[in-house]
Formats: structure tokens, sequence, C-alpha cells
């Protein structure tokens, strides 16, 4: 179970699966505080990696326009039961996390 | 960026599971950022920066589907459709965001469009989608209006 | 010169004595305007017949594809085919957090589920008849204000009033746990629910704040169905079964409640929006305005979670 990242597939033996992400981050662009003035850093989601089975398969690299709480969706051909997808993402502060989805 | 190199090593990181590999099997990744393509300011600037002086191409192959009217400039949803074979790397732009470049996606063997993303708008401006496919650089556009307002909020 | 220019003093008096008339006249001060058709509502979801007329093609499940599939638009439907046939994805972590809240123990050890069963089991259904009248507290309570009272009696947690986060956190997860059942606000046997309703309709189409509106000048027929603000309301009749509602990415300024919007917070919204003077949450004309528009979606099944923005590009590709 992931702390920030929710998943979906829609298994379609045979076919085209569709997946689909919701990833928990403020995706907070680079701003300046109003109050005192000062620049306040961007944080946000810089790559998110899919790999199937343990083979990187889609990589997004992301810039400051993603919005918050990014959702994602993508087709996968010919996946089987029992096949691995993990999603990973990592961010500009170097923190990350990952999801581990079975299809079935 | 050579082409044959970033196939092999493609082929030779397939195995690699661990998180850290990842960005190192698609150098295309951090290809990307290394390469000033998320600090370019213009359309021009940041295509040059991603695919050198491949020239797009406009195609009714790929198409944006997205609002006419975003409720809602900060989450726009946008769909890439895509007829195209042999995707290497897909780019969306803002045009008239303070930097151009929202997102580029490198495409594996397996991934299937539409892919769907959501993105902020500064304002009411064109959305474009580049599609690397077999070496061609394609390209489609579309308008998006963004208002502030509404009563939903 | 001089005449035309006493010519326009003359007409600016004459001009701000017409406006000072324009509100009530004396000894009618009591007397409030009211916006025409509150003789035509029924507190039952059918009662649109006599409003948008469009609810054939959004009585149930099977006319709202019927309708789709003519390629009628939103809100030929009333909007009910975006927020009844779709839940929110985006809404999970929100659901996730209220069920964390739900079983999360105070220092003797006590949680909602203590009494309320594992996850809610015991609360299933319980949205549907609220908003109800509480014996025990003497008066006509919706969900937050409940969620209030349970948490400061029973579990001795005096923080989780109405509109913070914790509340409204709560709200939307013991809301989902009735999500499909139909709304049922008994406000025709006489009682308390009665006179709150009626309280309650008269309030939703009594003109008041800065631009002279009542909630019914939007909410009815000719404004709904027409553009307002670039988006087109709905009537009453049905909303509030799809409440409380995940309105994901706008808050009001300051708020922090997961973007949460309770049926009150809407109307805050609502009020804020078009002048008028904001109501508490939880105060007595709010209530009011809740069970008025609860009772409006008899007969409409719940639907939790959804989300106030459509944030996929699906609906596009008819």
């Amino acid at each position: 179970m992931s702390k920030t990242i929710k998943g979906r597939i829609d298994f379609v033996a045979g076919g085209v699966s569709t997946v689909r992400l919701l990833i928990t981050h403020p995706m907070a662009i680079e701003r300046t505080d109003p109050k005192t003035g000062q620049a306040v850093e961007a944080h946000f989601i810089e790559s998110l990696a899919i790999a199937v089975n343990g083979e990187p398969e889609l990589v997004w690299d992301w810039g400051q326009a993603v919005s918050t709480n990014p959702f994602v969706s993508f087709g996968l051909h010919g996946l089987r039961a029992g096949d691995g997808v993990t999603v990973t993402w990592r961010d500009n502060r170097k923190q990350s996390d990952s999801l581990q989805l079975t299809v079935n | 960026m050579n082409r044959r190199n970033v196939l092999g090593r493609l082929l030779g990181c397939a195995l690699l599971p661990a998180v850290g590999a990842l960005s190192a099997c698609f150098p295309g990744v951090a290809f990307a950022r290394q390469q000033g393509a998320f600090d370019a300011k213009t359309p021009r600037e940041t295509i040059e920066k991603l695919f050198n002086a491949l020239q797009p191409e406009p195609t009714k192959q790929v198409r944006i589907v997205a609002p006419d009217i975003a409720e809602n400039g900060t989450v726009v949803p946008i769909t890439i459709e895509s007829d195209l074979s042999g995707v290497e790397s897909v780019a969306v732009l803002a045009r008239d965001n303070p930097r151009a470049l929202a997102a580029v996606a490198k495409i594996g063997k397996r991934t299937a469009f539409p892919l769907s993303l959501r993105v902020k708008l500064a304002k009411s401006q064109d959305v474009q989608v580049l599609v690397l496919a077999q070496g061609k650089l394609y390209t489609a556009s579309r308008p998006v209006r963004v208002s502030v307002g509404g009563c939903g909020g | 010169m001089n005449k035309s220019k006493a010519g326009l003093a003359l007409g600016a008096v004459a001009a701000v004595g017409a406006i000072a008339s324009w509100q009530a006249p004396a000894g009618e001060a009591a007397k409030h305007d009211y916006w025409p058709g509150r003789e035509k509502v029924i507190p039952h979801v059918s009662g649109d017949r006599r409003f948008s007329g469009t609810y054939d093609n959004w009585k149930d499940e099977a006319s709202i594809r019927a309708a789709k599939a003519k390629g009628l638009m939103s809100h030929e439907m009333n909007f009910k085919d975006f927020r009844w046939l779709e839940k929110s994805f985006d809404a999970w972590p929100v659901l996730e957090e209220g069920k964390e809240y739900f079983n999360q123990p105070n220092a003797a050890g006590k949680s909602c589920a203590s009494c309320h069963g594992p996850d809610g089991e015991k609360l299933k259904g319980v949205y549907a008849n609220l908003p109800r009248f509480n014996a025990r507290l003497g008066k006509v309570v919706v969900g937050p204000t409940q969620i209030r009272a349970c948490a400061k009696d029973y579990l001795g947690i005096d923080g989780w009033k109405e509109n913070t986060r914790p509340n409204s956190v709560l709200d939307m997860y013991v809301a989902h746990l009735s999500d499909g059942r139909k709304v049922d606000v008994d406000v025709i046997s006489p009682g308390p629910l009665k006179e709150a309703y009626e309280r309650g309709k008269n309030l939703y189409f009594k003109r008041t704040g800065q631009f002279h509106f009542a909630c019914a000048s939007c909410h009815t027929p000719p404004t709904v169905g027409n553009y307002l603000r670039g988006q087109r309301p709905s009537t009453f009749f049905g909303d509030a079964a799809h409440y409380p509602i995940y309105h994901f990415p706008y808050t009001l300024p300051g708020d922090d409640l997961a973007h949460v919007f309770t049926l009150q917070h809407q109307i805050r919204s609502c009020q804020m929006l078009s002048r008028m003077s904001q109501g508490t949450e939880g105060s007595r004309s709010m209530v009011d305005i809740e069970v008025f528009l609860k009772a409006s979606a008899n007969g409409y099944p719940m639907s939790i979670p959804t989300q106030e923005y459509n944030m996929s590009t699906d609906y596009l590709k008819r």
C-alpha cells in the first residue's frame, strides 16, 4: 500500500488495459510569500516512472505546470493476470513513493 | 543525442528493477532536465532543447482532447490520442505559460494511447503536443480558454 | 448655465429619492420581497416537473442513459448525469482520512467505531435520513452538528466543530456510507422538521443582501437553463443528495477542509458570491435551508463521493 499513490488497472486480457493513477502531492510552483516577499521554492514531482514486471516502461518527466494531486492515465498492451505494475515518483526535494499493483 | 546510444542503453538495462536506476535507464528523462528544456521560456526554445533541429510537422494523427473553456485553470484535463506507430516520446507544451514545457514522456514498447494528464494553464492559450515517432517529429495544437469566476467557484 | 446645473441637481435628488424609496416603503418594513414560485414547491424531487421541466430526463439511471444517448447536454438533465453516473476517483484521500478519524481512539480508548461499528458499519443509510430531529439535543440536526455533538458528549473531543477539517472529512466519510440510498426526510408529518422545512422554503425564496437576490433567483427558471457567470445553474431538486461534495481545487479563502464542501458550506459560498451575509454553519436558519434542500431531494438516491469540477476529458468524447 502506498501513502500517496492510488491506482487502478482496468484489465483487458489480450488487449489494451487502462491504468489510472492519482497521486497526493502539493505540486507547488515557485512563488513569493505575500507577507515576507521571500521566494518560496517549488515542491513538485519531477519524474514518474512506471515499470511492468520490473522492466521500465513509461517515464513522465514533469515541470511545474502539472496540476496539484496529479491524475495520470495511460494504456498498456498485452498485460496478463499476475503481472506487476510498479509506479514510482520522485520530487525535487528528493522524496519519493512507490506503489505496486498486480493485474487480476 | 545519439539515437543508437539511447537504444543500446535501453536494451542493456531492461532488467534493472531498482528505483534509482530507472532514470539511468531512460537517459531522455534526465536529458530533458539537463538540457534545460524545463527552463526554456518560449515554445521554440523548448522544442530546440528537446529535439534539436527536428522540425515538427502538424498532423491529424495526433489529437488533443481538452475542454474549450476550462472550469479552472489550475486543473485542466488533457488527453493525448495518437494513431502513429513507433512512438518514442511525447512532449506537452503550454505555449504561453512562463515556462512552455509542462511534461515529457518516454514511451515504452507496451505503452498505449491515449495518455491523460492535468496541467496548470496561466491563461488562455494553445496547448501543443509533440510526438517523436520513428525519428520524425509530429505536432498538434489546441486552444484552451481559461476564465476566473463562475458560481461553482 | 445656472438653470441647467439646477436642473441636474434636481434630477440627482429625484434619482436618489427614487432609489431610496425602492427599498421597503415605510409601513411595509416588516414584509419581505419573495421571489415567485414558493407555491409550486413540493418536498419531493419530482417537484422539478413544475420548475425546469427536465425531470423525466433524469428521474432514474435508465432515463439519464437514454437522455445521454439522445445527445442531450448536462443542463437538460439538470446536471444529474455527471454526479450520479460517475463517482469521484479524486476523493479517495478524503475517505481514507475520514476512516482514520473514525477509528482514531481518544485518551480513554474510545472512538466513533466503538459505538458505530468497525468502519461505521451501523451508520450505513443514516445520512439519507438527515437532517432529523434529535430529541436528546432538542433541535433539528444536520450531519456536521451531529458529529460535533457526538464527539463532544461521548468522546470528550471539543474541537470537531462545524467548518473544521475533522468535522468535514468525517461528514464525507459518514455520508459515503449511505451512497445509493434514497433520500427520505419526512417533512409532511407535523413536527419540528416540517416547521424547519417551511421556514427554509421561505428563506430560500426571500430576497436579501446587496444584490437583493434570493437563492431562487438563480436556481429557478428562467435563470436555470441559461448561462450565469460562465456556468448554468441547476434547480434545487435533487442536488442535496450529492452533498458533501469533493470541491477540489477551489476553496474559500482561509479554509483547510480537505476540499470537502458540506451543504451548508456550499450555501455560505453561494451567499458570499451573491453578496449576502454568510450564515453560520449549524445555526437554525442554515439548518432550515438544509432541511428544505434535502427534502427537495426526497426519492432520489444519494451519490457520494462526487466532485464539483469535471477533471477528466471523458465527457468530451461523446
